[in-house]
């Protein structure tokens, strides 16, 4: 009886609240596909408790709820744990959908003033933009005495096919002082890195392709995060150790 | 004769065990047949034991997703013939016939969802006059072709050794409580006669409204999909005078058939649905008339499969066997939902007292897939660029793992990903396996779970059945897994957690990436101070197979598809409008 009128008294409390910021609604879309919009008051042994607008209350079993949104960042703060550090330690990371990565690679290579180091599973022989201009920016930044290093797989695990082509586009690039090694291992090659001057870094999906800059989906990242890049450039160079020129490698 | 019942029955075991005592031949007409374990067996029997094995199946079921598994099929030699029907008619059957003696028949296709999750039933009759009959009729279809253009070498095929194609028994262990399961099958003494008819013969329909009509203190029917508008008829009549039930899958409850149900409903009708749509299917197409007389068979009570599938009936008049399919139906209608019409207008009045009625939402299932993907040329608005600040963290190669089990287990709401490989997990892959079962966990928690696998543009890619059958498990394990749209390849290793936390990179999901013993990767874990409803958005809005009910379902998407992508357009239009035509 106690407990009721606890959650009698909280459905009050939070109906004045509800009323002063009725435009600043939570949103919670269930898996049938309706969606209710009102306030998230609290969680109960029986479901979520939620107040629409017109007033109904739900107990909504979480399995009923395909995603939550949460009108106050501090309620879905304490809602999904999000530890309180992660406010005040943050860096800024720029998301690149399929399209988006292209240009943003280019705009960053095309700003490097040392160093352009890149590790890829694979790349495409020039193709459509943006990847021939990368490319060409490469070649002009290896020309214009930029320590330009590239890291690519050539091991057991990846098709004939696929190396040899790989390893003659990237000597033809090495022709213009790109320096290109190759990771002949049982482990594959497949981190996707390109780090510009040690201070930016890009990773994700995308090899160095013309599918991968406009057909495929894929999803990648740019930050200058310290701890990130340290790391980054550390697992690079590691490689690079391991990693062979083509004049060495079993064919 | 024997009877067994799905899900979790002892079917595929019966019918294994019949395929590896077979002596002389083996027949079989499937509708669906994608069942590994059942392709294994027919594969042993033609090729180590030198049996003839022949397989007629519905043309239009042979699409560009399923050919090769019947091409390696016919590599073994297995005689693969295509049955050729008119547009709109079905090669329903699923049936086979072993050494001309034995016939095994009933609603149960050969998937693996028929025996792991949807209501069947599957009979085995010892009777060498019906299996004549049976062979007569597979074998006098109009137009059959054999199965061309093998991808299979042959030579890859007789170059197995032929102790390695030895047939494995699915294990004998039962599932842990509260996991619906089928009765163990029972073997029936007192049948002496059957009556088996073979649609589309005009006699079934007959024979079908006689019974119906006969009927003098009950009917129970038992059906996948009913809609017949002269059963539905009589089924009507009946229910003014008799009880009659009705236990039906949920598909029932789409708007074709609604009206059937308001039908019967008002006619006095008791209505329950099984089934959640998307997983557990009720598939049996069964009548029990007066509590003595069973009718069972291929048939769904539609006007197609009267009037123009090749589909079977079997009519039993035994008390014994009318027992067994009563109790089940019980224990079926136990665990369905009683089905009441729903008035157009919803109570909204505020004025009384709204606090005090609490209206409780309990929905257990995945959410609804579309009925179907739109055919026409798929166009994707690009996403652009957006800055997130978060904390980030750097995953190399063996470091992702950990860090992806923990985001799973602290989920709470949702967990949302891209993925282009998921490979099946073999014997030996622990990552795998602990991946899989931290999802499901979460599954259990009330975590949404929706993950969007690669599909490859090529059917013959590893990939594709690796993926659909991935969906198929998972699904039905309440993970909404989709399949993306073939023309947008799905290259993105993506995964959100609540919204705020996203870990992104080269890491696939394969055994060798997960553990770091064979690939290297690197990805990031980001964390981000409060949930960012874009990432969700971004997920969620990939263009996805609409079609995710069955595996059978999404693979015939999938196959017309890639079929459409290599048409010119002229013949597009034609194909899209033959497909829309034969929608049911």
């Amino acid at each position: 009886m106690k407990k009721m009128w606890l959650w009698y008294w909280a459905f009050m409390l939070a109906g004045c609240v509800g009323a002063s910021e009725s435009s600043r609604a939570d949103r919670i879309e269930m898996r049938d596909g309706s969606q209710l919009e009102g306030q998230f008051l609290a969680e109960t042994r029986m479901g979520w408790q939620f107040r629409e607008r017109n007033g109904t209350l739900h107990a909504i079993a979480p399995s009923a709820v395909r995603l939550i949104h949460f009108a106050d960042a501090n309620r879905a703060r304490s809602f999904y744990g999000i530890p309180a550090r992660s406010v005040s330690e943050r860096d800024e990371v720029m998301l690149l959908p399929t399209e988006s990565f292209g240009r943003d690679l280019l705009t960053g290579l095309r700003g490097a003033e040392k160093s352009i180091h890149i590790a890829a599973y694979n790349l495409s022989n020039w193709g459509a933009a943006p990847m021939a201009d990368i490319f060409e920016t490469l070649k002009q930044k290896a020309q214009a005495g930029l320590q330009v290093r590239m890291i690519l797989e050539f091991g057991s695990g990846t098709s004939e096919r696929l190396k040899n082509l790989v390893l003659e586009f990237a000597e033809y690039l090495a022709g213009f002082g790109v320096e290109v090694r190759y990771m002949q291992e049982y482990k594959v090659q497949h981190k996707k890195l390109v780090l510009v001057d040690n201070q930016t870094l890009w990773i994700g999906s995308a090899n160095l392709t013309t599918s991968a800059m406009a057909q495929n989906e894929e999803f990648n990242a740019r930050t200058s995060a310290p701890q990130v890049l340290d790391a980054a450039n550390k697992d690079f160079q590691g490689l690079w150790n391991l990693a062979r020129p083509a004049g060495e490698l079993n064919k | 004769m024997q009877i067994a019942f799905s899900p979790r029955g002892d079917g595929e075991r019966i019918a294994l065990r019949l395929i590896a005592q077979a002596k002389q031949r083996v027949d079989v007409g499937m509708f669906v047949f994608s069942h590994d374990s059942f392709a294994q067996a027919l594969c042993d029997a033609a090729q180590r034991r030198r049996l003839q094995v022949r397989l007629y199946l519905d043309n239009r079921m042979v699409s560009a997703a399923t050919r090769p598994f019947f091409e390696r099929m016919a590599a073994a030699g297995v005689d693969v013939q295509l049955v050729r029907l008119p547009a709109g008619a079905r090669f329903h059957l699923k049936t086979m016939v072993v050494d001309s003696r034995w016939v095994m028949t009933g609603a149960a296709n050969w998937t693996p969802q028929a025996f792991g999750s949807n209501v069947e039933d599957l009979l085995v009759l010892d009777s060498p006059d019906l299996a004549a009959h049976y062979l007569a009729r597979m074998e006098g279809m109009p137009q059959i072709a054999e199965l061309e253009g093998l991808h299979v070498s042959t030579s890859a095929g007789s170059g197995r050794s032929a102790g390695r194609n030895r047939l494995i028994l699915p294990p004998t262990t039962r599932p842990g409580r509260n996991v619906f399961c089928a009765p163990t099958a029972r073997t029936m003494r007192s049948c002496r006669e059957v009556h088996a008819y073979f649609l589309p013969d005009p006699e079934g329909l007959e024979a079908l409204l006689v019974y119906l009509r006969s009927a003098q203190e009950s009917i129970a029917v038992g059906m996948y999909l009913l809609n017949h508008p002269d059963i539905v008829g009589v089924l009507a009549e009946k229910a003014r005078v008799i009880p009659v039930r009705l236990l039906a899958d949920r598909i029932m409850t789409d708007p074709a058939n609604a009206e059937v149900l308001h039908t019967l409903h008002q006619a006095g009708c008791e209505i329950r649905l099984f089934g959640d749509g998307d997983r557990e299917t009720y598939h049996m197409k069964t009548a029990i008339v007066d509590g003595s007389q069973v009718w069972t068979g291929s048939a769904n009570w539609t006007r197609a499969a009267f009037a123009q599938n090749i589909e079977d009936a079997l009519c039993f008049d035994s008390a014994e066997i009318a027992s067994f399919y009563a109790a089940y139906f019980d224990a079926v209608w136990q665990n369905a939902v009683a089905w009441t019409p729903v008035d157009g207008q919803v109570q909204t009045d505020t004025a009384g007292s709204p606090r005090r009625t609490t209206d409780t939402r309990q929905v257990q299932s995945l959410p609804p897939t579309g009925p179907r993907t739109d055919y026409d040329s798929l166009t994707v608005e690009p996403v652009s660029e957006f800055p997130v600040y978060a904390q980030v963290e750097y995953l190399p190669d063996d470091t992702y793992f950990p860090a992806l089990i923990r985001s799973i287990d602290t989920a709470k709401q949702s967990i949302l990903g891209l993925v282009y490989v998921f490979s099946e997990t073999q014997s030996d892959a622990p990552h795998q396996t602990a991946l899989i079962q931290a999802l499901v966990r979460a599954v259990n928690r009330g975590v949404y779970v929706y993950l969007v696998l690669y599909t490859p543009a090529s059917p013959v890619d590893r990939l594709m059945e690796m993926h659909s059958n991935q969906a198929e498990r998972l699904r039905s394990q309440g993970v909404d897994v989709r399949l993306a749209h073939p023309a947008r390849p799905l290259h993105a290793k993506l995964f959100v957690v609540d919204q705020h936390r996203a870990l992104l990179g080269s890491h696939n999901w394969s055994e060798g990436s997960l553990s770091g013993a064979r690939v290297r990767e690197a990805s990031l874990m980001l964390t981000l101070p409060e949930p960012e409803p874009r990432l969700a958005e971004y997920i969620l809005s990939r263009p996805v197979i609409a079609d995710m009910r069955t595996k059978e379902s999404w693979d015939t998407e999938i196959a017309r598809i890639l079929r459409l992508q290599q048409r010119p357009k002229a013949q597009r239009e034609e194909l899209i409008r033959e497909w829309t035509a034969e929608e049911p």
